[in-house]
């Protein structure tokens, strides 16, 4: 019911007399069953499900095709390389919890169903909660690390390795976050060429209005504009420095992956769990795992590499195409995440 | 004209009252002091039709010079100004009948800014206006304000209005623009609208109501979500523009809208987004209408007014998805949004509801319908030892509601997808009449309670003691004390 202990709870300081208590039991005198979502809703089905929100444009995102967004597809590699199931969906910032996505709507426990029934109410048709009945709080993507490592990658033992405390890793990181983010947000929101790219990924899907695509276009640019002076700490952009900058960050990183399958495999702590038997074709190496460090590389030199993303200034594109190292490591976690053919 | 006011012209035996006002008048000079910034041509049409004619009488001259003074006090320019002085004239060539007229008025401040606080409707806010008169000296006008409050989080908007028929106060054109951020916490979100848009009034005259036709063009934002929003309200998160069309008519016959012993006021909305020219993201038709009416009562043994009146009111609307684009057929229609769809309950609509605390819901959200229908009965008597003309009442009601959602779920994904695919017109059809007829065969969530009303000029203020009697699961009713202030209630 509606007015259940917690409400009258939460009122203490005007606290109910008991005969009106009394009173309020009493009502209301007819409950009847819930009314059914409009259609736009999300379905029963879809609450059973992990839903990881990202940027991706509808007809994509139902197939768990790669994002087009580099932070989404990072959290969407790691996930998928961990082994949990989750179903993509297209979405926008707003609709995340820190304004920033992806986030992850987890499935709905059904423990927390059972729980949710009033117990006079088992078994009877009243009892039958939808599960719209709960809320579902969402994982943001700073908590999605904490998610994916937690979990147990079933028969295979943990898939997934975790880069934490390893030095160099940080510092690598930091090439990623700061010069080749840089060069991506240059290349993309920018290079004037590849305007009708970033109005196809990122303003087009916001409206059909033209007023609506022509603001959201210029408050788009003013932030990366915004974001890249803060990153460089400079006044202007120089986009010459930027993509040399990248250069250096690519070769760095294709020289510390070197001919390893995974960056910074051999200096994981040991996993207790090594990998069983009946582990699946798509396991991995125990000793050397794929990290959240392997995704985030994956997610620029993915979007970079892949021609269904139409750069037309291709620069950037062309500096991650320079290593062998860095194409065959973007090759073989396609491989691993995207072999089966999508549906 | 003349005649409706003098009474019957049958009636044979002329008074001396008669006989003076049937005598020939004619205006030889109108001079109207007082409105240095008002254009000339402005004043004119209402003037024209009493000078320079020679076959009135004094009769026509006083209501013809009533109906113009009536018209001029509706512009909102002047102070209200009762009659006119009309003084034989003084010119050598004047006939014998010519009078001059002389009219004084007095201009309201051409510019005016205010600062105030308000409450209501569970709300508190703090707002600036300023407003601009009679801007070109023809009775434009232009209101800029800016508020800021707990629910409305902010609102600027501007309306820029002007008459368009010359000597006609009723037929207006306005154009206005406005950026809000309003808090919906009964569906976990706020919603940030920029808004572009004109309209045309019209046939308001002396009592209320009239046809209001306007344009608008809406970019509205789900945005700031908080933790606990559900997958309904996460879904439709983000922007879309709705461009529509809306019609509107009011006919207003009650006695006083903010506590009705008498008369009925009828009023409807309709309103076509998205479809043909218009574009935009959402596409539909929307109708909604609204009755409600009162009825003195009758005591034995009290003469005349007794103060106690019985209202009804009744109000039901429905949103039909459209195909984008000029066609009906083979297109795919887009089921509602949750910032298109109805939302029903709380203190002014449904009593012994929470805000939006009818019909579906996702988790801890309202999420609202497509199809609705409400009702209420409330029986108004006045307290004891205050008088039938008191602003206070207490009311005996009973309402209830109920909003449903398209369906079509069942279905299968295709058409929960909403997203990509849409939905053919016939799925939406079928949608709607099994949404009609879910209205219609279930009974409704029903509240019934008593309490306390007092109708200020401005607002109506309830508090009233309610109990839901009958609910849906997940519903939210609202037990015990509530308070609702407004202008509008059921």
């Amino acid at each position: 019911m509606p007015e259940s202990p917690r409400r009258t709870g939460s009122s203490s300081i005007f606290t109910i007399p008991s005969p009106l208590r009394q009173l309020f039991s009493h009502f209301p005198l007819v409950t009847y069953a819930a009314s059914e979502l409009p259609v736009r809703c999300p379905d029963e089905e879809s609450r059973t499900k992990n839903t990881l929100h990202v940027f991706s444009s509808p007809t994509d995102a139902p197939r768990g095709l790669p994002s087009y967004n580099p932070t989404c597809l990072k959290w969407q590699v790691f996930l998928r390389l961990a082994g949990i199931e989750f179903e993509t969906v297209a979405s926008n910032n707003h609709a995340s919890p820190t304004g920033v996505l992806p986030f992850l709507l987890p499935r709905a426990p059904t423990a927390a169903i059972e729980a949710a029934r009033e117990p006079e109410e088992k078994g009877t048709e009243l009892g039958r909660i939808p599960l719209h009945h709960r809320a579902v709080l969402p994982v943001a993507s700073g908590k999605l690390e904490e998610f994916g490592l937690s979990y147990d990658g079933g028969a295979g033992g943990k898939r997934v390795g975790d880069v934490e405390g390893v030095m160099r890793a940080e510092v690598y990181q930091s090439l990623l976050d700061t010069r080749i983010r840089c060069a991506w947000l240059h290349s993309l929101y920018l290079a004037p060429e590849n305007t009708e790219l970033l109005g196809r990924l990122y303003v087009n899907p916001i409206s059909r209005s033209y007023v609506a695509r022509a603001s959201t276009l210029h408050s788009l640019r003013r932030a990366a504009e915004a974001e890249i002076l803060r990153a460089t700490g400079t006044a202007v952009i120089d986009a010459g420095a930027i993509y040399a900058a990248a250069d250096e960050a690519f070769e760095a990183l294709s020289t510390v992956l070197g001919e390893d399958d995974w960056f910074f495999g051999s200096e994981k702590g040991t996993d207790t769990k090594a990998g069983g038997e009946g582990a699946t074709e798509k396991e991995v190496d125990p000793r050397s795992k794929p990290s959240l460090f392997d995704a985030a590389v994956f997610s620029y030199t993915h979007l970079l590499l892949d021609g269904d993303m139409a750069w037309q200034d291709r620069r950037l594109a062309e500096l991650a195409a320079q290593s062998p190292a860095l194409v065959r490591h973007r090759d073989r976690i396609l491989d691993i995440c995207w072999s089966e053919p999508v549906k | 004209m003349a005649a409706s006011l003098l009474g019957h012209g049958s009636n044979a035996t002329t008074s001396p009252l008669q006989d003076q006002l049937s005598r020939p008048m004619t205006i030889g000079h109108i001079s109207v002091v007082g409105a240095s910034h008002t254009r000339h041509n402005f004043l004119n049409p209402f003037f024209a039709p009493l000078v320079s004619r020679d076959d009135l009488t004094v009769a026509d001259v006083m209501s013809g010079l009533q109906s113009a003074i009536s018209k001029l006090n509706r512009y909102d320019i002047f102070e209200p100004v009762e009659t006119a002085s009309l003084s034989k004239s003084s010119s050598p060539t004047a006939a014998q009948t010519d009078v001059d007229v002389a009219l004084v008025l007095k201009e309201k401040s051409r510019l005016y800014f205010k600062t105030g606080t308000e409450l209501g409707n569970a709300e508190g806010s703090a707002n600036a206006e300023g407003h601009a008169r009679n801007i070109f000296g023809g009775g434009e006008s232009l209101v800029v304000n800016a508020s800021a409050g707990t629910r409305t989080r902010s609102a600027y908007a501007a309306e820029f209005a002007t008459p368009v028929v010359p000597g006609d106060p009723d037929t207006r054109l306005s154009v206005n623009a406005a950026a809000t951020n309003v808090a919906k916490p009964w569906a976990s979100h706020e919603e940030v609208s920029k808004l572009a848009g004109g309209k045309v009034s019209w046939g308001s005259g002396y009592e209320g109501g009239g046809h209001q036709l306007g344009y608008s063009m809406n970019w509205r934002t789900i945005t700031a979500l908080s933790g606990t929003a559900s997958p309904t309200v996460r879904n439709d998160a983000g922007d879309s523009v709705k461009n529509s069309i809306t019609y509107m008519y009011l006919k207003d016959k009650r006695d006083n809208p903010m506590l009705p012993q008498s008369g009925y006021l009828y009023k409807s909305v309709w309103e076509m987004a998205g479809w043909g020219p218009l574009g935009g993201d959402v596409s539909f038709s929307k109708s909604e209408m609204e009755v409600a009416a009162a009825l003195p009562v009758p005591l034995p043994g009290v003469k005349g007014k007794t103060g106690v009146s019985i209202s009804g009111g009744f109000r039901c609307g429905m949103m039909y998805p459209l195909p984008m684009g000029y066609t009906f057929m083979g297109r795919k229609a887009q089921p509602s949004r949750i910032n298109d769809r109805f939302q029903l309950g709380g203190p002014n609509d449904v009593r012994g509801f929470k805000q939006g605390g009818l019909g579906p819901r996702d988790g801890p959200d309202a999420a609202g319908g497509d199809v609705f229908a409400a009702g209420s009965v409330n029986l108004l008597f006045p307290l004891p030892r205050t008088g039938v003309d008191s602003n206070f009442r207490v009311q005996l009601f009973a309402n209830g509601g109920r909003v449903v959602g398209l369906k079509g779920r069942s279905k299968g994904k295709a058409s929960g997808e909403g997203g990509g695919g849409g939905m053919s017109m016939s799925a939406v059809k079928n949608g709607i009449v099994g949404s009609v007829q879910d209205l219609c065969t279930g009974l409704p969530s029903v509240a019934a309670g008593v309490g306390l009303v007092y109708a200020h000029p401005v607002a109506r203020f309830e508090l009233n003691f309610c109990l839901p009697l009958v609910l849906r699961r997940g519903e939210e009713g609202r037990k015990g004390l509530q308070v609702g202030v407004g202008i509008n209630f059921l």
